[in-house]
């Protein structure tokens, strides 16, 4: 059962849209990383961190990131705000581990697109219990608090992108080790 | 006008096109967010159909009772969603099996609709209604509650926080201590307090606190909410009639009830409305209640003060700490009329009557009044205008 709940199933007819049973399971994934996020907590040994805040809701999510080779050993968030917010970003915590920068980019793509309506990117299997969070893109108002902790995610690669553009003089995004 | 003012008054479109509104404490202005919220689940329900598009969206559902939750200090869980705020009253009354003799402690100041509920118990059940003795500046005396509590049993101590005649606070906070301290159950009328005075459930030490969506805190109208806590949880409290969605039917003769405070709900109601109520909620969160009411009080303070210099008006607020809820006798008139002149003004405020606040309004010798109630996205301008509208009728 926690293994279903944390793949977040598919529904067998194929749609985007949850079934009843589904529906109730997407509910509680989003409460249970709500309640108990996963990866809470500090990184001593961040290679980068951002820190953002909606100011339409006061929704806050404070990421940081630990990489090794171009790849993320370690992330960390913290923050208060809706348990949409907060589910997202526990759930992209979970998902980047081990991740490269470009796999990290295409999956926060991925779910930007899922977010806007994308049915295709609603059932994929690489956005693992993201999928919990397909019904959002419904409310426009609300795609944003899904979008904080994505958003902080994506200025955090850009400005690892930047620094090591500005050490190694490359244009890529790639290979940061520190 | 400062950014964040200029910022909540664009997010209020009536406001910003020049709609005095000065009855947030009838029902508030909408902001932008809230009224989206509504209008797109009723979209998708079109679109989807009613069961369906609640489907769809179940984690902006369960995210609406956590955000109602965060905004008094509580859990999701402790969270039921009803009609309105004397709809959850009357559940929270009925989780008591009040028998002859029983009483309930109450206040002089609680809200019409609280008082005739404890009047009917009083007439079908034989239950004792106890008034708390008034604190020599207005507003229940803690003191009074300690001395009933220590001299005699009481089933239930019921306080409204701000009643809606008049912009007396109640000390709930001081009665809750004495509850806590008695062991007696406890249940706050909020309906009138959330969204322009900071809740947090644990230090008022209530077992039910009853609200609504329109008022201060700016969501739709027709949906409230009823926060019940764990111990009354755990106590098994739980409504006389039980719905469906508060309980399962699991043998022929005996149903289980639900963990949560689901338990007062009933299965059907507006989900649109409920999604209202969450947005107004994070919007009361992110603009902080704390300050909404700093701001609120301000206004309110200056209205008073104005008034208070016009020859012919009685500000009739009493007690020893004031709300955002500013009432006046204006000379002879009639509250109503004055209010129906207002409003052909554009400006918007409401009328109080003897009638719905008898205890209150025979203590002041006023048998009318108008009520002027600002919140934060309101101005100075605002209150001046009306102000001098009202002083052309006096």
């Amino acid at each position: 059962m926690t293994a279903e709940r944390d793949g977040a199933p598919d529904r067998p007819d194929g749609s985007d849209r949850p079934a009843p049973v589904l529906a109730e399971l997407y509910q509680e994934l989003i409460l249970e990383h709500y309640k108990r996020p996963r990866n809470k907590g500090e990184l001593e040994d961040a290679d980068v961190e951002m820190h953002l805040m909606n100011t339409s809701c006061g929704d806050e999510v404070r990421l940081q990131l630990r990489l090794e080779g171009g790849v993320i050993r370690d992330a960390r968030h913290m923050g208060n705000g809706c348990s949409i917010s907060q589910a997202s970003v526990s759930m992209m915590s979970d998902l980047l581990k081990g991740k490269t920068i470009p796999e990290s980019i295409e999956l926060a793509q991925r779910f930007t697109d899922m977010m806007h309506g994308d049915p295709v990117a609603a059932r994929e299997k690489r956005m693992g219990a993201l999928r919990a969070l397909a019904g959002v893109s419904q409310y426009p108002v609300r795609v944003k608090c899904a979008l904080l902790g994505w958003d902080a995610l994506l200025q955090a690669l850009k400005k690892i992108g930047g620094e090591e553009e500005e050490e190694h003089g490359t244009g890529g995004s790639e290979g940061r080790d520190r | 006008m400062d950014a964040q003012l200029t910022r909540w008054r664009a997010e209020t479109p009536a406001a910003a096109a020049g709609l005095v509104h000065l009855n947030n404490a009838g029902a508030a202005l909408m902001p932008a967010p809230v009224l989206e919220a509504i209008e797109d689940h009723l979209r998708l329900e079109s679109r989807a159909g009613g069961y369906e598009a609640a489907e769809q969206v179940a984690p902006l559902i369960a995210d609406a009772y956590e955000d109602v939750g965060r905004l008094i200090g509580a859990g999701g869980r402790n969270v039921a969603v009803v009609e309105n705020a004397t709809a959850a009253f009357a559940l929270a009354l009925s989780a008591f099996d009040f028998a002859p003799g029983d009483a309930i402690l109450t206040t002089r100041n609680d809200y019409i609709s609280n008082q005739l509920m404890y009047l009917s118990l009083a007439r079908r059940q034989g239950v004792d209604v106890v008034r708390a003795e008034e604190a020599l500046e207005g507003g229940v005396d803690a003191q009074s509650v300690r001395e009933i509590l220590r001299r005699r049993p009481v089933k239930l101590v019921a306080v409204t926080w701000v009643p809606t005649n008049s912009g007396l606070v109640q000390p709930v906070t001081e009665v809750g201590d004495e509850c806590e301290a008695a062991g007696v159950a406890y249940l706050v009328d909020a309906c009138q307090a959330v969204g322009q005075i900071p809740i947090d459930v644990s230090r008022l030490r209530c077992d039910f606190l009853s609200a609504t969506a329109r008022k201060f805190l700016r969501g739709p109208r027709g949906i409230g909410f009823l926060y019940v806590s764990d111990r009354a949880l755990a106590d098994g409290r739980a409504p006389l009639y039980v719905d469906m969605r508060g309980a399962g039917w699991v043998a022929a003769d005996d149903y289980r009830l639900a963990g949560d405070a689901t338990r007062f709900e009933n299965w059907e109601f507006a989900y649109a409305l409920l999604l209202g109520l969450g947005e107004a909620a994070r919007y009361a969160l992110a603009v902080g209640v704390e300050e909404a009411g700093r701001r609120a009080l301000e206004l309110a303070a200056y209205t008073r003060e104005r008034l208070g210099a016009l020859d012919g008006m009685r500000v009739l607020d009493r007690g020893a700490r004031l709300c955002a809820i500013v009432t006046a006798q204006v000379g002879a008139l009639d509250a109503r009329e004055v209010v129906a002149e207002l409003r052909g003004w554009g400006i918007n405020t409401s009328a109080t009557t003897r009638d719905v606040a008898l205890l209150d309004m025979d203590a002041k010798g006023a048998s009318s009044a108008v009520r002027i109630s600002p919140h934060y996205y309101n101005t100075r301008q605002e209150i001046d205008i009306a102000v001098g509208a009202l002083r052309g009728l006096v």
